[in-house]
């Protein structure tokens, strides 16, 4: 469809292109033309830097690549590969042969060890999870005042089919010493910098955490190969907490007696403040504590934000997820909050996959809705209204609201 | 991708800013006074995408280039470059966010 040019001679031939040839490429008519100032591009195609294997996902960033997937593309009831998101802090590796990957695990274990992936497959139970990875920054961009970093939207998540082995039989091989704390996770990716000597990023989690049954060392998703912006050919998958616990291009496991303070584990990276604060608030960094669980939340993913129908009878759907929890009901509301309906909501396929949702709503008359949902977890806790500001732009886990115009 | 491009008509009016044929010195960034010296002393590691999502006020912007320092290694830009860095982005990529939109 569009010229293969490299990128800026791409971007002036679709600056300089009729509107023809852009109502070409992006499929309809653009009613709007005049509207469009000159030498502007489509986001639809000015955003379609085609990352291979990836399709309709918006680019936040390029260098490092951080790309998330619109509400209405997440659609599926298991995230398909090619729509979960990219959330990188430096560059990938080069090499991501599954061959000759190694992971090491060292650190306060009885048995330090180094394993090829047919190794992992071998020495251990290989298991198949579907597992909620969300950003923790996932709805920063709503934060006001603003908080920096990427300004995520609604789609840094995806529940997708993950196979591996648990990482509490690894560490159960290794021998955890007593005195464990903390687990410290490493991996292949290189500074944005070009340091050798610093790390994008190295986090870690409880050892409680470590050894529960859903932590996954992932070879596999969606019986296919890992992505190679998602992690190939090795990584964790820490469901129902912050992405950046599930280290990519996975090298090393260190365990550790003292809290891990790898990179993006220190300062305000991660973390929130320990008591609630007014918007815009100076926080001291000795008062913010390390993200652990993700809140509850949910998606609606059809119909699409924005959707102009002239039938009055809405299917809606989406998923609900919260960390380390259950979801026991969804509600909808079409009157901005006054009246709610209970969705059917479905079991998740296992601990820590997302669960779908479905109902239908029947709109009264021409006009303007939105559909808001809302999602309560088994210890009670559910979605509010109102952004839980804080400095860093984490966790908001606010009601996500799709417009639907009646004709 | 025809499935994607019909799915991205809904997001058609939503519009990346560009600069015209040929002229976008700074990629997505503002062409303005101080854009050169942000441009330069930035995308040495990142895209100045990331820059031109971001909404803070002139001290945040400050600490900001602190911690690039502190934490990433980027060179310690002191005295009149770093004001004229400091006053482009609080002006375009400031609170009120004049040039960013979700979507």
């Amino acid at each position: 469809m569009i010229p293969r040019y490299p990128r800026s001679n791409r971007r002036a031939f679709l600056q300089g292109a009729s509107l023809a040839t852009l109502s070409a490429l992006v499929g309809a008519a653009i009613p709007f033309h005049r509207h469009l100032p000159r030498g502007f591009v489509p986001v639809v195609i000015a955003d379609d830097l085609t990352i291979a294997g990836k399709a309709g996902l918006s680019v936040l960033n390029d260098r490092p690549l951080n790309a998330e997937t619109p509400p209405a593309l997440l659609d599926d009831a298991i995230t398909p590969t090619h729509r979960h998101f990219i959330r990188n802090n430096g560059n990938p590796p080069a090499d991501t042969s599954a061959d000759a990957w190694r992971l090491a695990v060292d650190g306060l274990v009885k048995t330090p060890f180094d394993l090829s992936i047919d190794d992992l497959k071998q020495r251990f139970e290989v298991v198949r999870l579907a597992l909620v990875i969300e950003c923790g920054g996932n709805g920063r961009a709503f934060f006001d005042p603003p908080a920096r970093g990427n300004q995520w939207t609604y789609g840094a998540v995806g529940c997708s089919l993950w196979t591996g082995v648990r990482l509490k039989d690894v560490l159960a091989a290794a021998g955890v010493d007593d005195n464990v704390v903390y687990t410290a996770h490493y991996g292949a990716d290189t500074h944005l910098s070009g340091d050798p000597a610093r790390l994008p990023i190295s986090r870690g989690v409880p050892i409680a955490k470590a050894l529960t049954d859903g932590v996954l060392i992932a070879f596999e998703m969606n019986d296919g190969p890992l992505h190679p912006m998602n992690g190939a050919p090795l990584r964790l998958v820490v469901p129902g907490w912050p992405g950046s616990c599930s280290q990519k291009w996975l090298t090393r496991i260190q365990l550790r007696d003292i809290v891990h303070d790898g990179p993006k584990m220190t300062g305000k990276s991660y973390r929130v403040p320990n008591r609630p604060v007014a918007p815009g608030e100076k926080v001291d960094e000795q008062n913010f504590e390390i993200i652990e669980r993700m809140p509850v939340k949910s998606l609606i993913t059809s119909p699409a934000t924005g959707v102009e129908t002239n039938e009055s009878v809405v299917a809606v759907r989406g998923h609900a997820w919260s960390g380390d929890r259950a979801i026991a009901s969804v509600d909808v509301s079409f009157d901005f909050g006054a009246r709610w309906q209970r969705a059917q909501l479905d079991p998740p396929f296992n601990a820590g996959a997302w669960q779908n949702w479905r109902t239908t709503v029947r709109l009264p008359q021409a006009g303007y809705y939105e559909i808001w949902a809302r999602a309560t977890d088994t210890a009670g806790d559910a979605q509010p209204h109102a952004i839980d500001w804080n400095p860093k732009g984490y966790l908001n886990n606010t009601m996500h609201r799709v417009a639907v115009r009646l004709t | 991708m025809r499935e994607e491009t019909r799915l991205g008509v809904a997001f058609a009016s939503v519009l990346l800013s560009s600069h015209a044929a040929g002229d976008a010195p700074f990629g997505v960034l503002v062409d303005a006074d101080g854009a050169a010296e942000t441009y330069g002393v930035c995308i040495a590691c990142h895209s100045e995408k990331i820059i031109a999502q971001q909404g803070l006020s002139r001290a945040a912007w400050d600490e900001l280039l602190d911690w690039m320092v502190e934490e990433h290694g980027m060179a310690n830009i002191q005295g009149p470059v770093r004001d004229r860095i400091l006053d482009y982005l609080a002006q375009h990529y400031g609170e009120d966010r004049p040039n960013y939109s979700p979507d």
